[in-house]
């Protein structure tokens, strides 16, 4: 049953300095989606959660800044990364979302993408420093680590997702050329792990270009961008999982090892396609839809973000079923099977996903 | 009531407030045409006509004076000088199509004018239009038209000086002669600032008042040089006029950023009209736009634009209640961008059919017929659109000072260079994008006194297809056409002068904004406040000296689709004294803008939850752009040939 607190809201039957009804209290399995979700003009933004069990959708359940996305640590922590122009992070304490437990900026025009709690500290990765830096609770600053040595030509080695397994932490570095007008990937992208506790680089590998990173099955890292999906198991050389047509945006694995892939065309049109171990793909859609990130929750099912974008009608594709986008949704897709099982409305566009 | 309103606004004095454009009527004669077509006893349109004269506050500029016309909106990046553009009746900036002397500046809204950038110093008058413009200017914009006027009759040379906080200078001349045959008025200044001034910084972070601090706005210089040159004869048969900017100012990002670069910007607008026959004039322009922006890690992107048009209106009567006119104009734009193989360019073709027909002595109707066809290439094939907006105006006169008005049409913005092409950078172009609809109406009342008048006027526009930017991948935006709105209001407008000593001017405009389909069903319409209004009064206990106040108030304005953050109220109040000797001597202004020193407002520091924490907030005009605190100003006006002053009437 789906339904929005926001209706209830306006009976006054849920008030926002209450807990929202679907913001559960942390648990040992993941309970809660959480969306950053955006106006499409991006001029603003709100945090809505998903109960993962019954579908309930709570939209609006904290502001958000107008380029948010989101993470999340231990024990119910939600952190609200505001990018580009924001350059803060707001700690929530599920399920109190009304007042932010903290927050702090990380430098002006840091450009803040990613965080994860490695060790005692919280990790935050900023595409406008060349620095990866850890901070405590209250936004001190308590290590860093020097990224300057893989930059690329343009002072700046553009550290984004992050990953960690509580000890080390791996971040991707998209190595983007700022001198051009869309920032575009001139070399190829790098990941480092580095342990929390010395704050040393450990572990390196090269990277598609543009890469993105998110956990794979068992201890791996599955890095994705323009040439397609690697798996990363700390060694030298990642292993190739997967090639695709265009450039992958977007990627997620759930710990049977089977996975969903979102790449983006030249025309604007989004694909979805599921991955197995194996690395074979199977088709699941295209839309005119922009889908900015997508997520694995630990009952192994993968969640999209899809919200109203633009692609040429003249040029869609022909080798997979097309599908109209939806103004703002949250897709629930079961990779094994490569089908989408469930989707439910949000009140603006879907934007980062964290779940908890 | 309505009555003794009127009657309040005819009787309250009989002595006409002696300031020096009274005369102002004779002033707005159009050559060629039998009525006065800004005249609010003759149009049938919502126009108001500001007078560039004491009673706008030392330091204004273009905008300043628009923003004294009720419907209008100006909303500036922060500090004297600074970006400006103007909303009407709801409108987007690019739906507000700007002129001087009735020369287009952003035909069709091909962008958003800086109304802060334009040469003032040899402007006599501002009219602004609302919904329905005058046939003669081919132009069928949905918000309105923004005509710019410069002086007709002789100007003494003057000199101007002001210096002001924040390391800013401004120096202007102006001045006409007649050589031979020939009449010349010219008009430049230069300015220049640091605009550092202190504005309120929340480092982004409502919820922590800790590192909440007054930070001084650094890269925000700016220097200008504008002027302007117009030369005319044959009893104003023809005129010719030239005018340019130049402009070279940092870009400081929003308070709580970084310094995005620089911005270079040069335009040259040439023109020339010509009565070639009663009732038929030739118009003829070009103008050139350069502009180079620098961000700091980036390469620098140039790009020119170029345009050109000519137009021809002629107005003749078929019978004594029926003139018909016609107006023809065919305009050529092109796009060049630095490195980029191909230039866009569109030809446009206008045709205005309009008519004047009195069948009482009290009643006027006038309908139009404005037709356009235009032609793009560049943009992959070529693509040629029509589109037809008729529209009517209509005049009734309620008795000997009452002036009743209503119109209606159809109004249109095609999709502008960077909405078709893109920028070659983050902004992709779409070459299938609709134009901008709108359907709109008005009704209003005129009320006009001898010392006082009063407009009042209810508005409504439907606007479809409007076009926004939406994100299509981590770093690309691309334009859609998005979902319809409707902007409802109430206009007011109201000036009064008492015993040559007192003048008041009131403009205020309630809107409400409705986006009725989509996503956003319900919601505002951002950066459209819902109350907007300027109070200016002046009080002069000498001859010589004038006292002024001014009070500027925006509340109700929504900074996002969603309606979730909404900026501050906004108040703010100026003062000024001028002193004017009289004579060869100076006239002395001392100035305070922002009198209060108001940089920030509480509000709360979670939108979705009023009642809860409290946070301060910079007060802005564009989200992250505040504006400046207590500005002082002083400034000298120098006619060196002025006569020794008269004593009153």
């Amino acid at each position: 049953m789906i339904r929005s607190c926001t209706a209830l809201l306006l009976l006054a039957a849920c008030q926002p300095a209450d807990a929202p009804t679907c913001a559960r209290p942390p648990g040992e399995a993941d309970s809660t989606l959480v969306v950053s979700t955006l106006t499409e003009r991006f001029d603003a933004g709100t945090l809505t959660l998903v109960d993962l069990d019954t579908l309930e959708v709570c939209d609006g359940v904290a502001a958000a800044s107008s380029d948010s996305v989101v993470a999340t640590g231990p024990g119910g922590v939600v952190i609200d990364v505001g990018r580009l122009g924001h350059d803060r992070l707001r700690f929530y304490q599920a399920p109190e979302f009304a007042v932010p437990a903290s927050e702090f900026t990380v430098g002006r025009g840091s450009n803040p993408q990613d965080v994860v709690r490695c060790g005692d500290a919280w990790w935050v990765s900023r595409l406008g420093e060349a620095e990866l830096i850890a901070v405590d609770d209250a936004g001190r600053q308590v290590a860093a680590v020097d990224l300057g040595p893989w930059a690329d030509a343009d002072g700046l080695p553009e550290a984004a997702d992050l990953v960690t397994d509580g000890t080390t932490l791996d971040v991707a570095l998209q190595r983007l050329d700022r001198t051009t007008p869309r920032w575009d990937p001139a070399e190829a992208g790098v990941v480092l792990r580095i342990d929390c506790e010395t704050a040393d680089v450990i572990a390196e590998a090269s990277a598609p270009h543009n890469p993105g990173l998110t956990a794979g099955p068992g201890d791996s890292r599955m890095i994705f961008g323009v040439e397609g999906v690697v798996r990363w198991d700390g060694s030298e050389e990642p292993t190739p999982v997967a090639i695709l047509p265009e450039p992958t945006t977007a990627a997620a694995f759930t710990s049977t090892g089977h996975g969903v892939l979102v790449s983006v065309d030249e025309a604007g049109w989004y694909k979805v396609r599921c991955v197995d171990p194996a690395g074979d793909l199977t088709d699941l859609l295209a839309t005119d839809a922009y889908i900015p990130d997508a997520i694995a929750t630990d009952s192994d099912h993968v969640w999209l973000g899809a919200r109203r974008s633009y692609a040429d009608p003249d040029r869609s594709p022909t080798d997979m079923p097309v599908e109209a986008g939806p103004d703002a949704a949250v897709w629930q897709v079961e990779p094994i099977a490569c089908e989408r099982i469930g989707e439910v409305s949000t009140d603006l566009g879907p934007f980062g996903l964290a779940v908890y | 009531m309505f009555a003794a309103v009127t009657l309040l606004l005819t009787g309250a004095s009989e002595r006409a407030f002696a300031q020096e454009d009274d005369d102002d009527e004779d002033a707005i004669v159009v050559e060629g045409e039998p009525i006065e077509r800004a005249d609010p006893r003759q149009a049938g349109a919502s126009v108001t006509v500001v007078p560039l004269d004491e009673r706008l506050p030392p330091g204004s500029d273009a905008g300043d004076a628009v923003s004294r016309a009720p419907g209008t909106t100006v909303r500036r990046l922060g500090g004297l000088g600074s970006y400006s553009a103007v909303s009407i009746r709801g409108s987007a900036m690019r739906q507000v199509q700007i002129h001087l002397d009735g020369l287009p500046l952003n035909p069709d809204g091909s962008s958003a004018v800086d109304l802060s950038a334009l040469p003032f110093e040899a402007l006599r008058r501002v009219e602004v239009w609302r919904g329905a413009a005058p046939a003669e200017l081919a132009a069928s914009p949905i918000g309105g038209v923004v005509d710019l006027r410069t002086r007709d009759e002789p100007v003494p040379l003057t000199l101007t000086a002001e210096a002001s906080s924040w390391s800013s200078l401004r120096a202007g001349v102006r001045g006409g002669a007649r050589l031979g045959g020939t009449d010349l008025l010219g008009g430049a200044s230069g300015f220049t600032t640091r605009a550092d001034f202190l504005a309120f910084d929340d480092h982004n972070t409502p919820f922590n008042r800790i590192d909440d601090r007054l930070r001084r706005r650094t890269s925000n210089q700016r220097s200008q040089a504008s002027g302007l040159l117009r030369l005319s004869g044959g009893e104003g048969s023809w005129s010719a006029l030239l005018a340019g900017t130049f402009r070279d100012e940092s870009l400081p990002g929003p308070i709580g950023g970084t310094p995005q670069g620089a911005l270079t910007t040069g335009w040259l607008l040439a023109g020339a009209q010509s009565r070639v026959a009663p009732g038929t004039t030739l118009r003829a322009w070009s103008q050139l736009r350069h502009e180079t922006r620098t961000p700091l890690d980036a390469v620098p992107n140039r790009q020119v634009q170029a345009q050109a048009g000519t137009m021809a209106s002629t107005l003749g009567s078929v019978r004594p209640d029926l003139v018909l006119g016609a107006t023809g104009q065919v305009r050529l734009d092109v796009q060049r961008t630095l490195g980029a193989s191909d230039a866009p360019t569109r030809l446009t073709a206008t045709a205005v059919a309009h008519a004047r027909w009195s069948p009482t002595d009290t009643l006027l109707i006038e309908p139009v017929v404005h037709t356009q066809a235009w032609l793009d290439r560049g943009f992959g094939e070529d693509r040629l659109r029509l589109a037809v907006n008729p529209r009517a105006t209509a005049r009734l006169d309620l008795g000997d000072h009452v002036v009743g008005h209503a119109a209606g049409g159809y109004a249109i913005r095609p999709p502008d260079f960077l909405e078709l092409f893109g920028d070659r950078g983050a902004v992709q172009g779409r070459a299938d994008l609709l134009p901008e609809r709108s359907l709109w109406a008005d009704a209003g009342v005129r009320v006009l006194g001898e010392v006082s008048t009063l407009e009042v006027a209810a508005f409504a526009q439907d606007t479809t297809d409007r076009i926004v930017f939406v994100q299509n991948s981590d770093r690309t935006l691309v334009p859609i056409n998005s979902d319809p709105s409707l902007a409802a209001g109430v206009e007011l407008g109201v000036e009064t002068t008492a015993w040559d000593r007192v003048d008041a001017r009131l403009a205020a405009t309630w809107t409400e904004t409705w986006v009725h389909a989509g996503p956003y069903t319900g919601k505002r319409l951002p950066r459209i406040p819902r109350l907007a209004g300027i109070l200016d009064l002046g009080l002069r206990p000498t001859d010589t000296i004038r006292l002024g106040l001014d009070l500027d108030l925006v509340t109700g304005n929504t900074w996002d689709q969603a309606n979730l953050f909404w900026a501050p109220t906004r108040a703010l109040a100026g003062a000024s004294v001028r002193y004017t000797p009289g004579g060869p001597l100076p006239a002395i202004t001392l100035a305070v803008r922002n009198l209060t020193d108001t940089l920030a407002q509480a509000g709360p520091a979670n939108p979705l939850d009023p009642d809860g924490p409290r946070a301060m907030r910079p007060i802005t005009d564009f989200a992250g752009y505040p504006l400046p605190g207590r500005t002082l100003l002083l400034g000298l006006t120098w006619t060196p040939a002025a006569k020794p002053p008269e004593a009153p009437r």
